[in-house]
């Protein structure tokens, strides 16, 4: 066995490679280290909390005592009712909703009790929500001269971690397939581009695969049906919503990905920038965790994926009962953001024709 | 030589005699930065004939071949095509190599609505496929994958049909199936232009010979022309470009 010239045809190689084996030994090592920063507050300090009164009665006066006293260990957003503060609650704009009664700033004796409603079905935070109570308690108590009682208040249904769990891996096969399956399919087909591009068009060509593709992925929905009927999970795969969400963020990293492959004109560094986006995609997308327990850098990042918000409206839709136009915004966001990512796609298809003429 | 070429050229009408328009050029130049790959072009592809497109190597054929195709934009010049079919073959076979023979016919069949029927029976027998038909086009062998090209590209039974360097990759019986096929196609009316580095390959079925060298062509001219000049084709093509 001579592995000499063997070993040194490698040293060659990776000369000639340097470029993508230093994104990937030393580029994605550096982001993923430093990305583990970012789950180094288990117990958030400045989690989002809706402040919201219990009724007419609380003054502007009341809602800014109790800001004052749970910004702390929180981040405040007050809101002006109940029911906008509970569909914030359900969009996980904020994580827990502290409900406040009348007369904080006048009473000086007696007791005041305070809600904290928490959402069930964000698995991670039930703990988390509990020690948030203590807190809340304890802050308040601390601050305000009367006795103050908080109970906590669980609303949605209180589901498991594997229930819990079903949305996000749903969502990573569908995200897994549209950023390694559609980009390998559309490279293994580019032998036959010419002939397409007299016969129909390149155009024509990625309609017809982001159609097949998105309608494919009604069968990892029917899969994931099975089992968490099989494993009598009580948790809702075919909501309508859970369906918008997931198949509008398919269709949006499918067509980015597609629009990486033309742009990198099918080769494997297109392929290989995909996979960095997935990988991305869940160390930063707030995917996992609900994004209040990160850092605010993290949770900015998150919040600026637009899959970041499909991925919510799935786990709501799937795990809670939410009305149906709760999240027609985001997902007329997201829809929106597919049709700018197929405009993005087409000048694409336009650089890659230029460049292959 | 170079005084010679500019009386080496006919001029080209744009309507052919019963009255269908010619795949056309006018004064087409590619450009990729410093180098030119056409300069000038000028020729016409007409119905009922065979035309020759030769050159050496990097002479602009291919080029010149994606331009009346669509496929490349001009820096400048004018590319005329007919409102017809035109089924072209790639120099480098166009196929999805992960179907099998038969379902790139089948997938491409309905892309371009081919006539199917025995027309692909037709095809597929004059090229030799029916014995490869459920294999993975990918993994054909070189000639068996040029074939599947051919195959494909007169599939729609088109008006125009535009071959580069059909002949490559070939085995010999097959060569002459093609030539046989392509007289044929032409008598029946239809306009067929193939390009080839060598210029003996066609000699025998060509209807007209454009030399392009340097991207410039350098001879248009009919058989009846060459046919009565002193030198064979083979030396006139020689003689425009230096060696065959």
């Amino acid at each position: 066995m001579r592995i000499r010239p063997l070993l040194v045809k490698e040293f060659v190689w990776s000369k000639r490679n340097v470029l993508a084996l230093l994104v990937l030994l030393v580029a994605i090592p550096a982001v993923f280290a430093g990305a583990s920063v970012g789950f180094q507050t288990v117990i958030p300090t400045d989690m989002p909390v809706g402040v919201v009164g219990a009724d007419a009665g609380v003054t502007d006066d009341d809602l800014t005592i109790v800001e004052g006293a749970v910004t702390f260990f929180s981040d405040p957003v007050r809101y002006g009712s109940k029911t906008a503060a509970m569909d914030a609650l359900r969009r996980e704009q904020v994580y827990a909703v502290l409900e406040v009664p009348p007369n904080v700033g006048t009473q000086s004796d007696g007791r005041l009790d305070f809600t904290l409603y928490v959402d069930g079905s964000l698995v991670p935070f039930r703990e988390t929500s509990k020690v948030i109570t203590t807190n809340v308690n304890s802050r308040l108590s601390s601050s305000l001269p009367m006795d103050v009682q908080v109970s906590r208040t669980v609303v949605e249904p209180t589901h498991s971690l594997p229930e819990y769990l079903i949305p996000l891996l749903l969502f990573g096969v569908v995200a897994l397939f549209a950023f390694t399956f559609v980009p390998y399919n559309l490279a293994s087909e580019r032998t036959a581009l010419d002939r397409i591009r007299t016969e129909s068009s390149l155009e024509a060509l990625v309609m017809a695969k982001l159609v097949f593709f998105t309608a494919l992925m009604v069968v990892p929905l029917a899969i994931f049906r099975l089992a968490t009927g099989h494993f009598g999970y009580d948790i809702a795969v075919l909501s309508p919503g859970a369906i918008a969400a997931l198949l509008l963020s398919f269709l949006l990293m499918a067509t980015v990905a597609m629009a990486i492959m033309f742009l990198t004109r099918f080769s494997t560094s297109g392929r290989f920038v995909n996979v960095i986006l997935l990988f991305g995609l869940f160390a930063f997308g707030g995917l996992i965790y609900p994004v209040g327990f990160f850092s605010s850098i993290r949770r900015a990042i998150a919040r600026l994926i637009p899959v970041h918000y499909g991925m919510i409206v799935a786990r709501s839709a799937m795990l809670k009962d939410v009305p149906p136009g709760l999240f027609a915004e985001w997902l007329g966001g997201l829809a929106v953001l597919v049709a700018l990512a197929g405009i993005g796609l087409e000048l694409t298809i336009v650089v890659y024709r230029r460049r292959s003429a | 030589m170079t005084d010679d070429r500019p009386d080496r050229a006919e001029k080209t009408n744009s309507t052919h005699s019963d009255g269908e328009s010619p795949l056309a050029v006018e004064d087409l130049r590619q450009e990729y930065g410093p180098i030119t790959a056409l300069d000038g072009v000028s020729m016409a592809v007409r119905p009922g004939k065979i035309h020759c497109l030769a050159g050496p190597n990097g002479s602009g054929k291919t080029t010149l071949f994606r331009t009346l195709l669509g496929l490349t934009t001009p820096t400048d010049g004018r590319v005329r095509r007919p409102e017809t079919t035109v089924g072209v073959g790639f120099q480098r076979p166009v196929y999805y190599p992960d179907l099998t023979v038969e379902e790139n016919l089948d997938v491409f069949g309905r892309l371009m609505d081919s006539p199917g029927g025995q027309w692909r029976d037709h095809v597929t027998s004059v090229f030799g496929l029916e014995r490869v038909g459920h294999r993975r086009a990918g993994a054909l062998s070189g000639g068996f994958r040029k074939k599947l090209d051919l195959a494909l590209a007169v599939l729609k039974r088109p008006r125009f049909l535009l071959l580069d360097e059909p002949l490559s990759d070939l085995d010999d019986v097959t060569q002459e199936r093609l030539l046989e096929f392509l007289s044929e196609y032409a008598k029946a009316g239809n306009a067929i232009l193939v390009s080839s580095h060598r210029i003996e390959d066609f000699a025998s079925v060509l209807d007209r010979l454009i030399v392009l060298e340097a991207g410039q062509v350098v001879l248009d001219r009919s058989r009846e022309y060459l046919d009565e000049q002193d030198t064979s084709m083979t030396g006139i093509y020689a003689d425009l470009v230096g060696s065959p």
